[in-house]
């Protein structure tokens, strides 16, 4: 038996194919559980910092995390990147979660961890499970 | 009063299922495409050009940007992330993209040698 619900975009059947739906019941929507922001500061020396959220699902959820990287633009990027600063020396930014948190990282290299630095961020965590 | 609509995935109790075991639930806000579009491009050669996309005014943080860039001499597409990253080494187009509150930049490199004529694709995304 096929059940479920389909919601169709305008001037569209909602027996079409699945990119012209809306909603498709056989397709699971990511569902927010908590978003938010805040400051990582990191003190010279230290080599970076940890920011952790908790969460307590229980198992490991989805997860987005952006941030201002304070160097170049100070626009917002993708909390997982690794980024150049010579020497073949690098900054590294992370995410990822557990059963309980989640965890907001960043390593920075001895040429930029030199003085203090703060980093603005936004995290989303989604009921999701970030493994099946 | 209490009412909405939840979904359970198959062989869930929807009474009982936990919020991973839905496909819905009009308590919990889903990730939404809020904005879309596809751009295109003739990027000059040795050149680095940004396209500033602005952000409709309903648009806050934080956003899920998704970026596709079409990279001709390799007939793919490649998702764009904060840093440039070069997807070909022998033709070198490069490509990140930033965003801030009131715009998405996409920024793309062109040191290939030749004009090159492209794509991307954005969605941006928000629960």
């Amino acid at each position: 038996m096929d059940f479920g619900l389909r919601l169709s975009k305008s001037n569209n059947n909602v027996t079409d194919s699945l990119e012209k739906m809306l909603v498709d019941s056989g397709y699971p929507l990511f569902k927010r559980f908590v978003q938010g922001s805040g400051i990582l500061s990191t003190t010279a020396g230290n080599g970076g910092a940890t920011v952790e959220i908790s969460h307590n699902l229980g198992y490991k959820p989805s997860a987005n995390v952006s941030g201002k990287i304070p160097y170049g633009s100070n626009k917002y990027k993708e909390w997982s990147l690794w980024d150049y600063q010579g020497l073949q020396l690098g900054d590294t930014y992370e995410y990822y979660p557990d059963t309980n948190k989640l965890y907001i990282k960043v390593e920075l290299c001895s040429l930029s961890d030199t003085v203090n630095r703060s980093f603005s961020y936004d995290y989303i965590i989604f009921y999701d499970e970030a493994t099946l | 009063m209490e009412w909405g609509v939840k979904l359970s995935k198959p062989n869930k109790d929807v009474l009982t299922a936990d919020e991973k075991d839905l496909i819905f639930n009009t308590s919990d806000p889903s990730l939404k495409v809020i904005q879309s579009g596809k751009y295109n491009l003739s990027i000059a050669s040795s050149t680095t050009t940004t396209y500033t996309i602005p952000l409709s005014s309903s648009v806050s943080r934080p956003l899920l940007p998704l970026v596709n860039l079409y990279v001709p001499s390799l007939n793919s597409y490649k998702g764009l992330s904060g840093i440039s990253v070069i997807y070909d080494l022998v033709t070198y187009l490069r490509g990140k993209f930033e965003y801030d509150d009131n715009n998405l930049y996409v920024t793309i490199e062109n040191y290939t040698g030749a004009n090159v004529d492209t794509h991307f694709y954005y969605f941006l995304c928000y629960a």
